[in-house]
């Protein structure tokens, strides 16, 4: 379903995954913490096994940025580039803040 | 202050009397509104043919009536107009009529729903602080209807079900959620669900389930496939009498998923009098799509069923 605003990254979330939201970010939260020790310790395969996970999660949610996100993140830890992996955590973090701000727009208090 | 909003009718024959006469029969509508203090328990009904083209004349109406509408409940509003309101209808039952109305006072939003068929009335209503809100919980109520419906409907002689239930559905992905997404999604066509996310101990769910179609991802937790685990289920059938009974007198269908293709996904040939691998979807798979498949999916099976 395409999204009335293509700018909102939460138009094309399906009403139906509403409920399903708050755990859903708060599960890429986590991620996200996990995701900065990983590279601390340059796991890279675990990194691109995340990085494989988010590919496949984001699209169902209607959460592409996510789903590119985690391709580029695996490709980054294919590659073992460090520079290359601290620009996509960072941007991956910024994706998961402003999907964040577009559902408490949208669900308010029940986020 | 009030907002008034919108209604929605479908089966006026032909769309483009309905596109001269729309505006028309909003601006006294919307004037009536006013008029009354914009509160009316009993909303404004129109009637057309197309919902897009509705759309296109609600959206004006609500310019009209409100031009300093808050741009966040604008475009809630939008939304639910031009492609919730229609998603929904498309899992109601053909040749149906239907109404919609949302307005605001004193600071609450009331979104209500009514949807008649020759077969069914669907109706609810709600109140919340925004209009997505109040269309959440009154499609939240619609959707329970929608589903009792299928219910009945899979009940009933009309359909001739392979089973004499709802379909029972295993949905088997290591991501919940993925997993949480199918589950809603299966939920919609009125199926009874359970969902493994855990690779360990699988093979005994399979086992030990009464599902009608397993939903199978291919890569579980990153260390086992799911061809291993239906091997190891094999095993155990061929090992227990009463287990054989069961699977081949009921053989579940199996619908692989995975990021890999159709030809890279094969579950073992032992298995086939057991498990009738019947279809693969491949991942990334939108909501909508899911929602497509598994309902083409399971019309094709009532109906290979029902020839049989």
């Amino acid at each position: 379903m395409e999204g009335f605003n293509s700018n909102d990254p939460f138009a094309a979330v399906p009403v139906d995954l509403y409920h399903l939201i708050p755990a859903f970010l708060d599960r890429r939260e986590k991620e996200l913490t996990e995701l900065e020790n990983l590279f601390n310790q340059r796991d890279f395969a675990a990194i691109k096994a995340l990085g494989h996970k988010l590919k496949g999660t984001g699209t169902g949610y209607g959460f592409k940025a996510i789903s590119e996100a985690g391709r580029d993140l695996e490709t980054a830890a294919i590659a073992e580039d460090m520079l290359e992996l601290r620009k996509r955590i960072d941007d991956l973090k910024q994706t998961v803040r402003g999907i964040l701000e577009g559902a408490k727009r949208v669900l308010g208090d029940s986020l | 202050m009030s907002y008034a909003i919108t209604a929605i009718l479908e089966h006026w024959p032909g769309n483009i009397p309905s596109l001269i006469f729309l505006p028309g029969l909003f601006f006294p509508l919307v004037v009536l509104i006013l008029l009354n203090g914009f509160y009316r328990d009993t909303q404004a009904v129109e009637e057309s043919s197309n919902p897009r083209a509705m759309a296109v004349a609600e959206e004006e109406t609500v310019a009209a009536v409100n031009p300093n509408l808050d741009p966040v409940f604008d475009k809630q509003l939008k939304r639910i107009l031009h492609d919730e309101i229609p998603e929904m209808l498309e899992m109601l039952p053909s040749n149906n009529w239907h109404k919609h109305a949302c307005f605001e006072k004193g600071g609450r939003w009331r979104f209500t729903f009514e949807c008649n068929s020759e077969s069914r009335r669907f109706f609810g209503w709600a109140l919340g602080s925004s209009p997505m809100e109040a269309f959440l919980i009154t499609r939240h109520r619609i959707l329970a209807q929608i589903r009792e419906w299928h219910r009945t409907r899979f009940d009933g002689a009309l359909a001739a079900p392979a089973h004499n239930h709802a379909p029972r559905v295993l949905i088997v992905d290591d991501d919940v959620d993925v997993a949480l997404a199918m589950q809603t999604a299966f939920g919609q066509l009125g199926c009874e669900t359970e969902v493994a996310t855990s690779h360990e101990g699988l093979h005994r769910r399979l086992l030990s389930s009464p599902a009608d179609y397993i939903f199978l991802d291919w890569r579980l937790n990153g260390e086992v496939t799911a061809d291993q685990v239906v091997e190891k289920a094999i095993r155990y059938i061929d090992t227990f009498s009463d287990l054989r009974e069961k699977f081949t007198g009921h053989r579940p269908r199996v619908v692989t998923h995975s990021v890999l293709d159709r030809e890279q996904v094969v579950l073992p040939s032992a298995g086939a009098p057991y498990f009738d691998h019947l279809d693969h979807w491949q991942k990334p798979m939108p909501f909508h799509e899911v929602v497509k498949r598994a309902s083409q999916l399971f019309a094709a099976s009532t109906a290979a069923t029902t020839e049989v």
